[in-house]
């Protein structure tokens, strides 16, 4: 599709951007659906500790390690 | 007519909490995702409806085997009403498992929890749109304030005595074409009422159902990718995002909400603190110190501060010998008791029990401080903070999780290894968990800290260090096995926003793990103590030795089994073995051993049991001591705990035998490394200090085990398992 995508991991504390794509294991993506994160969700970095990464999403705060978040791409917002 | 309805919500959504209100139950409550990880059942007070509590779930497709049971039960089980419970702080979230719960076909009524903190927040929800959106009843409660709860047992009775089912809400057009076609490909395969919700999950991919119904999937596949290539996603994701995008719609109509702090909220900043990299792993490392030099105390050459705990107990310990045991003892004389008896009664029970008895107060404060620790919210950020850690091992930061239970007791530690999603890391965190110290294993540390380190509180800390080393060498160790190698569980976990603990909530856990102890210590340690008592107090020719403890049944075992722990530096002590041997009962039990057999010594030279394990273990020797019983085979509820979780007798074998093993090389690495320090590996015998120099034995067998750790740790096939293997086996051998 081409839509510019940054790993979620490289988000910094307090940005906004929305979930672009999700790629890994069939069962781990379906989990972070589950947890609201689908493409075109807004997500915020809430805390940041060398890529392991703390994101609210629909009003809930998910922890996430580096090598689950490198799989996120997301889009800077404006 | 009796009733029986199903408890289904998020994690952290105040299921048990309202359970408990439903019930008048007293299940343990806390604020992190995972408390429940089994069913639990109870009678609506005043009603004839049973409440079925189950383990938070996200979706209707579990992702990890405790979310399991909560599918099954709904689906098998078919309660005759379900009450969702919703987190209205966190609506479109919690509405995403609502939306597929509507799709079962079961009387639903949604619970609005937490309606107190909407309110606070400044939020309006629109409960009577919200209900007809959803075509089910809608009743907005708060659990903890117990507001709504008369309302919804009403509701709740008339939803299931009518046995009114939900109308589901329905997706856009594309799904619910593929939907429609998958109830056709499914037809009477399915209970009619069910079939919405099997043909939602077929189309969605859901492993279990897929292999269950495989033609059926096969048959409603070539419209399953046309929609895939049309939205250029897979099919799971596109399920999702539809249902997500309902969602919306749904709480856009239904809420509106008041404007929010651009700073983020107070939570948010707590969190930029305790979870940077910075400052996480500190200030976890200072919470742990306070906590322990807190209960122990602290002492350093002349400074010396001594611990809540510790001043309780010395309180205690001093008024169990005095008046309690010293009355006694005078009794029995006075009225001609014989020495067999008063025996028994004086150092056997008494000074077996009370030792164990003693340290409550010591535990009372760790329960609280966990209580607290766990109230708050702050242990989900402590796995959050070690994951970097844990994953340098191949673990995951969720092993952290049964780990701090494990602090309280192992037995629910090892159960909590269930919320881990891979099979390999549950099982090495099952084996591995009761390397922590757990509650009845802290007397034990307090014993030796004040008998033989000085009251230093430091040692308690490194205890707990310790422990965390061993599970992750453990972590590398085990995953060279075939059978448990594999890359760490992905770390994804809801945090739980901070709370103001409840101070009930606090003073119930506490006192029901205190209560829980000294129970305990009513039943197996006061039976243990007899026993011990009787066999170190009657010869083989089971004839009364008055005391003399050297020639009874007790110490001739002992004296056998000795030499195997002579390398550790317990010397020609049989009692310590003894005690070892006494804590595979219950933990304590090594502190029980100990009052009952030195109680005695104790009587006749006047000085403490704390002066007899000073002249037996030095400083090298103590921690030698501690490492082997705090690491090795944990007690037996908590080896039948590992049984439930690994399967079967063999495996749960291993596992001890692996305890063990570890245990006894922590141990004499210690002895053999610590010993060579210039007088660290000292005794003092009736206020002599007598030096037992360099154990070279010890030390040399010391650097054989580092090196076969060393050679272990690093090698990438040790015990050559792992050659010609990839990844990819891995998976496979996973999914097989």
């Amino acid at each position: 599709m081409g839509v510019p995508g940054v790993p979620i991991s490289m988000m910094r504390v307090g940005e906004v951007g929305t979930v672009v794509s999700i790629s890994g294991k069939e069962d781990v993506r379906r989990f972070l659906n589950e947890l609201g994160f689908t493409p075109g969700t807004e997500v915020r970095a809430v805390s940041q500790a060398g890529g392991n990464i703390i994101l609210e999403v629909k009003d809930s705060k998910i922890a996430i390690d580096r090598h689950m978040a490198n799989r996120i791409l997301f889009c800077p917002a404006r | 007519m009796s009733l029986t309805i199903a408890l289904a919500g998020n994690p952290n959504s105040g299921k048990t909490t309202l359970f408990n209100k439903l019930t008048g139950a007293n299940q343990r409550v806390g604020n992190w995702p995972g408390v429940t990880i089994d069913k639990k059942t109870g009678k609506v007070r005043g009603h004839d409806i049973e409440v079925v509590d189950l383990p938070g779930i996200y979706s209707l497709s579990p992702y990890s085997p405790e979310e399991l049971v909560s599918r099954n039960y709904l689906l098998k089980e078919t309660p005759d009403a379900i009450i969702n419970i919703v987190d209205a702080t966190n609506l479109e979230r919690n509405l995403f498992l609502t939306l597929q719960i509507l799709d079962l076909g079961i009387p639903t009524v949604v619970a609005l929890n937490m309606m107190d903190q909407v309110e606070k927040l400044g939020d309006r929800v629109d409960v009577g749109k919200l209900s007809k959106e959803l075509g089910c009843p809608v009743v907005p409660i708060s659990a903890i304030k117990n507001q709504g709860i008369q309302d919804l047992i009403e509701r709740i009775e008339k939803a299931g005595g009518s046995g009114e089912v939900p109308e589901p809400v329905l997706f856009d057009g594309d799904m619910e074409g593929l939907i429609a076609e998958a109830r056709d490909a499914l037809g009477s395969k399915v209970p009619a009422d069910r079939s919405r919700f099997y043909a939602v999950k077929l189309v969605e991919n859901d492993h279990q159902i897929c292999t269950e119904f495989a033609s059926e999937k096969e048959s409603i596949a070539a419209s399953v990718s046309e929609v895939e290539r049309k939205r250029d996603d897979e099919i799971d994701s596109i399920v999702a995002d539809s249902r997500y995008n309902r969602i919306s719609d749904i709480v856009g109509d239904c809420v509106k909400r008041a404007p929010r702090d651009e700073r983020g909220t107070l939570s948010d900043r707590i969190d930029r603190v305790v979870t940077s990299r910075i400052w996480g792993i500190p200030i976890f490392l200072g919470v742990l110190a306070v906590v322990f030099l807190g209960i122990i105390g602290f002492a350093w050459g002349d400074f010396e501060v001594v611990g809540i705990g510790t001043w309780c107990t010395d309180w205690l310990n001093g008024f169990i010998e005095d008046p309690i045991q010293s009355t006694v003892a005078d009794w029995c004389a006075d009225n001609g008791v014989s020495d067999a008896m008063t025996g028994l009664l004086v150092d056997g029970i008494i000074g077996g029990v009370g030792a164990v008895i003693g340290f409550l107060p010591q535990m009372l404060i760790l329960f609280l401080a966990l209580c607290i620790l766990e109230d708050i919210g702050y242990m989900s950020r402590i796995a959050f903070v070690m994951d970097r850690v844990f994953r340098h091992f191949g673990l995951s930061g969720k092993s952290l999780i049964p780990v701090l239970v494990g602090t309280g007791c192992g037995v629910p530690g090892i159960m909590a290894s269930r919320t881990i999603e891979s099979e390999r890391d549950r099982r090495i965190t099952a084996m591995t968990t009761t390397f922590i110290p757990c509650g009845a294993k802290l007397p034990v540390i307090a014993m030796l800290t004040s008998a033989v380190f000085g009251g230093n509180g430091l040692v308690a800390v490194g205890c707990y260090v310790m422990g965390i080393i061993c599970i992750l060498i453990s972590g590398i160790i085990l995953k060279k096995f075939r059978s448990l190698s594999g890359a760490a569980t992905p770390f994804i976990m809801e945090l739980p926003p901070y709370h103001i603990p409840s101070a009930s909530n606090i003073v119930k856990g506490t006192l029901d793990r205190g209560w829980a102890f000294v129970k305990k210590a009513g039943t197996i340690i006061l039976l243990a103590c007899i026993l011990i008592w009787f066999l170190s107090n009657f010869t083989w020719g089971l004839e009364f030795n008055g005391g003399e403890t050297g020639n009874s049944i007790l110490a001739s075992i002992g004296e056998v089994l000795m030499y195997v722990f002579m390398p550790l530096g317990w010397g020609d002590n049989w009692e310590l073995t003894v005690g070892s041997i006494t804590g595979l009962i219950a933990k304590e039990n090594i502190v029980g051993t100990f009052g009952t057999l030195f109680g005695v010594e104790a009587g006749e030279n006047g000085e403490g049991l704390e002066a007899v394990l000073g002249s037996m273990l030095s400083t090298a020797s103590g921690w030698s001591f501690l490492a082997f019983n705090l690491i090795c085979a944990p007690c037996f509820a908590a080896i039948g705990a590992m049984h439930r979780e690994l399967g079967s007798w063999k495996d749960t074998g291993i596992a001890v035998a692996y305890q063990c093993i570890l245990a006894y090389c922590v141990g004499l690495v210690l002895y053999g490394i610590l010993g060579c320090v210039g007088g660290w590996n000292t005794v003092v015998i009736d206020g002599v200090t007598v030096d037992n120099g360099v154990p070279i034995g010890s030390t040399i067998a010391a650097i054989v085990v580092i090196a076969a750790f060393v050679y272990i740790l690093w090698a990438k096939d040790p015990f050559r398992q792992l050659a010609g293997r990839d990844e990819y086996d891995a998976e496979d051998e996973v999914k097989a």
